[in-house]
């Protein structure tokens, strides 16, 4: 079956490693009509938002988009043009899959988790004040619909795919109102689906229960900034930025993209690792029921990791980044 | 410090029906957990009951006049919070929803 779907390049890296990933899709018989959109800073740069309205019409039309990593300008009055996508396409949960890779080399042996992080609320809301010269104030926002609709989610998703356990983590210790309200809703939630276990740990603690018993968790939920430092700490675990995909999805729409940044400073060198966009990419197959060009890219890519011989800098290498690419297509021909 | 608006945070089930002018201020946006609403964004997007409607006046506002605002927008709303907006040496000392 063919299917449309939206592609930004993104910045930096980015084009190449998208130009990368569309040559393995394309050999793994997934049928894809891209429709070229732009955000980052090629719009910015002619004076039009980060992301611009176009883009957004064309995601919500076509339901689906990958994109590559993106520049975030820093400075007074910039903006994510990640933080605008979630926010305008209200992309609630953000998906990040971490599993132990063949061939790449991890002290966390088996590592198998899957993290949901809750996109649009909590400090991530961006509400801040001064309200004196010398204190600032960020407002914490936890609603009730916007805990329930994650952790729904993560279970409905954990259900779907054979999972065993969903963990909420908080901070409801200290925070009693706003994590609470989290924790609160998730145990109510968790009610209806009594196939599934369900527990919460403190978010401090979890950071060291991940990196000691790490077997003993399947599937998180957690609100947006503990989300975001979690999930970079299991892409840690997993064998790094360069490895780790994402989703965001939201009721109608789904945005698939590397974690990691555009990494400008080797834009152009044909260097950076493109398998976290790739398996980015896979994720996208898997949400379109394209699953067999899913397993094939999978399978390849695992068999160049396994064997070693081709692999970017960051895993030890010196292959470049179309060279890996071509690496894959081979095993999959 | 210089007092130029106000932030009102109002409990609503829908997107709060509030008028473009109260006094000095004019209404900026209606936003909802940081994110603006009052243009359409996704297609189903789900919100909270807790409104954001930033008045902001373009020049320096007292105190009462941000009391006067609270006392216009309770007639027929219920508000929860206010936050009065500054700037400091010339620059918003407030953030901007997405």
């Amino acid at each position: 079956m063919r299917h449309k779907a939206v592609l930004i390049r993104g910045d930096g890296t980015g084009p190449e490693l998208c130009e990368a990933v569309l040559k393995v899709l394309d050999a793994s018989g997934a049928q894809i009509d891209w429709i070229e959109a732009e955000a980052g800073e090629k719009p910015l740069k002619r004076g039009e938002p980060i992301v611009p309205d176009r883009t957004i019409e064309l995601i919500k039309q076509y339901k689906v988009a990958l994109k590559g990593p993106m520049t975030t300008p820093i400075g007074k009055g910039s903006v994510s043009a990640n933080v605008t996508l979630r926010k305008k396409l209200d992309l609630f949960a953000c998906m990040r899959p971490v599993w132990a890779l063949p061939g790449v080399p991890t002290p966390f042996k088996d590592l198998n988790i899957v993290i949901f992080r809750e996109n649009t609320e909590d400090l991530y809301a961006q509400v801040e004040y001064y309200n004196t010269p010398d204190v600032a104030v960020s407002l914490k926002i936890i609603s009730r619909p916007g805990s329930r609709r994650i952790v729904e989610f993560a279970f409905e998703w954990a259900r779907a795919n054979g999972r065993k356990k969903v963990t909420a983590v908080h901070k409801a210790n200290i925070m009693k109102i706003s994590d609470g309200l989290f924790l609160q809703t998730a145990r109510e939630v968790a009610q209806k689906y009594p196939d599934l276990e369900f527990n919460d740990y403190i978010v401090d603690n979890m950071c060291m229960q991940l990196v000691t018993r790490w077997r003993n968790f399947d599937v998180l939920v957690l609100p947006n900034l503990y989300g975001d430092i979690l999930s970079d700490l299991a892409a840690g675990m997993m064998g790094g930025l360069g490895v780790a995909p994402g989703a965001n999805f939201g009721r109608d729409c789904a945005v698939f993209e590397a974690v990691h940044g555009s990494a400008p400073k080797y834009a152009g060198l044909n260097k950076v690792n493109p398998t976290a966009l790739l398996l980015s990419a896979v994720l996208m197959l898997r949400h379109l029921k394209e699953t067999e060009a899913a397993d094939r890219i999978e399978q390849a890519l695992y068999a160049v990791l396994q064997e070693g011989k081709i692999r970017t800098y960051d895993l030890g290498g010196t292959a470049g980044t179309q060279e890996f690419a071509q690496a894959i297509i081979a095993k999959m021909s | 410090m210089k007092l130029v608006g106000a932030d009102v945070y109002l409990w609503s089930k829908e997107v709060p029906t509030v008028p473009e002018q109260i006094g000095p201020f004019a209404l900026r946006f209606i936003s909802n957990r940081g994110t603006r609403v009052i243009q359409p964004i996704a297609p189903h997007a789900e919100f909270s009951d807790w409104w954001c409607c930033r008045y902001r006046a373009d020049r320096e506002v007292s105190h009462d006049d941000v009391h006067s605002l609270l006392e216009t927008l309770s007639q027929k709303h219920v508000w929860t919070q206010a936050q009065k907006l500054f700037e400091i040496n010339g620059a918003n000392a407030y953030s901007e929803p997405y």
